[in-house]
């Protein structure tokens, strides 16, 4: 009985509100611009600079990588400290003094396991996908400037074959264990790799971030050059820091789960 | 198929999923259902052209949802538990 | 027919396409609200933020633009659509990744200090 009328109270309630936001929706929506136009405001003055030096400034002919390591690097530096303050706070959150003591130890065959992911075809099938999912991640980090990708999907493929291989229980030695503490370390070393990346030009004379002045190389006329260096250390760091969080609240909330099927 | 309309049935289907979300009594549905979401979600940014942020859309929503599923878990494993002492 | 569907077309290119991203808005804060169980109040998270980051790459869209990879010798710039959003979306989703981490970890921690996630039990007990 109370389930049914709070079931009808919420979905009375859900109605209202479409209905409200809907009409308030139609009458105001008269002053955002047409969905397709050429000459909107986003569309002027700054992303047409982008689209038609991008290439020459920088060499890399993914435009949004482009805008997101180079013309608007210092955004990306304070979004990978966003990461890996939200890595920090699930570690602060979730770690107690007393370990919860369960069994990390590899798993055998004989051990209750009748859960479907214990049977040989499927731990087999995975072990062959994990190396594939690697070698992808780290393809689609390098190649982010001809073609689609970058550093934060390069991050959560290589965190994803991890969680692949965590995930599954088998009986024999997989991956070896990532503890939270290692990949907070290694999420802190991109970030810092970002920053060093940053304090480099200053060092030759330029300001944060500057590629022009970085000191690699013969700066005789390669500008293109360098700052295709400094968007693939910007990524680097990046990938870093993505992957480290990633594999740093999985073991946290892994920790606190018995996996016993 | 003009892709405005396209895009609108498309939003269609996901306001319907989300409402499946909120009203559904088995927790472990809801996740699967939202799997479901970020994968619609994933298709709708492909479709307004946005092909980088489907790319990360696509693995950011399937990691998601095993965390999802992993804390779902761990909750009804203290619940046990619980109720053994 | 044909006529049917063109003044639908620009009916949703005028209004329509930004009434149904608001709708999945309201729908995502109203779930947060109204649901009873913690998590169901992340998953709304998450579904709020979809529609936020839909509602911002619609304004990218042109007519007769292309993908945003520079191709051969053609710089102009209508014909690529706009990059801006899509450089500014891509870290607002994995920084929800992280938000859901967050998230999470208050969820188990709250779950053993009260030993329930449902809101009605736990603003019931009054706290300890």
């Amino acid at each position: 009985m109370k389930k049914s009328n709070s079931n009808k109270k919420l979905a009375a309630g859900l109605i209202a509100i479409i209905i409200l936001v809907g009409a308030s929706a139609l009458k105001i929506g008269s002053f955002l611009p047409v969905i397709g136009a050429q000459d909107t405001p986003a569309n002027s003055y700054l992303s047409e600079y982008y689209i038609s030096h991008a290439v020459e400034d920088t060499a890399s002919h993914n435009i949004v990588t482009a805008v997101l390591a180079d013309y608007r690097g210092f955004d990306t530096l304070f979004e990978t400290c966003v990461l890996f303050l939200s890595g920090i706070t699930a570690v602060m959150i979730l770690s107690t003094k007393k370990k919860i003591s369960h069994d990390k130890t590899i798993r055998t065959i004989n051990d209750n396991s009748e859960h479907i992911f214990s049977s040989n075809i499927m731990d087999a099938a995975f072990r062959i996908v994990v190396p594939i999912i690697l070698i992808y991640g780290i393809y689609v980090l390098i190649h982010g400037e001809i073609s689609l990708g970058g550093g934060f999907q390069a991050g959560a493929l290589l965190a994803c074959a991890y969680l692949l291989d965590r995930i599954i229980p088998s009986f024999q030695m997989r991956v070896k264990h990532i503890t939270d503490e290692i990949a907070l370390i290694t999420a802190g070393t991109g970030a810092l790799f970002y920053v060093i990346t940053g304090i480099l030009p200053m060092l030759n004379g330029g300001n944060f971030l500057e590629f022009n002045k970085l000191p690699f190389g013969s700066g005789a006329g390669d500008i293109a050059g360098l700052h295709s260096t400094g968007i693939l250390m910007i990524e680097i760091g990046v990938t870093l820091c993505v992957m480290g969080i990633i594999i740093t609240i999985l073991e946290v909330v892994l920790e606190r789960t018995d996996f016993d099927d | 198929m003009p892709i405005l309309l396209l895009e609108g049935l498309l939003l269609l289907a996901m306001i319907s999923i989300a409402i499946a979300i909120i009203f559904g009594k088995n927790l472990l549905a809801a996740t699967i259902i939202y799997c479901g979401f970020s994968f619609s979600a994933m298709l709708l940014y492909t479709i307004v052209g946005a092909a980088d942020v489907a790319f990360t859309e696509a693995i950011i929503g399937t990691i998601s949802t095993v965390y999802f599923i992993i804390a779902i878990k761990s909750i009804k494993n203290r619940g046990e538990h619980d109720e053994k002492k | 027919m044909t006529d049917i569907i063109d003044r639908l077309e620009f009916f949703l290119a005028d209004r329509g396409i930004y009434m149904l991203a608001l709708i999945l808005f309201a729908v995502g804060i109203y779930g947060m609200i109204a649901c009873g169980n913690y998590m169901k109040k992340i998953m709304c998270m998450n579904i709020m933020q979809v529609s936020i980051i839909f509602f911002f790459l619609t304004f990218g869209q042109k007519e007769g633009g292309t993908l945003p990879i520079a191709l051969e010798n053609i710089f102009s710039a209508e014909a690529y659509i706009n990059p801006v959003p899509h450089a500014l979306m891509l870290t607002a989703i994995v920084v929800s990744l992280g938000t859901t981490g967050v998230g999470l970890a208050l969820l188990m921690k709250i779950k053993d200090i009260y030993g329930t996630i449902e809101e009605e039990e736990i603003t019931g007990k009054g706290g300890k």
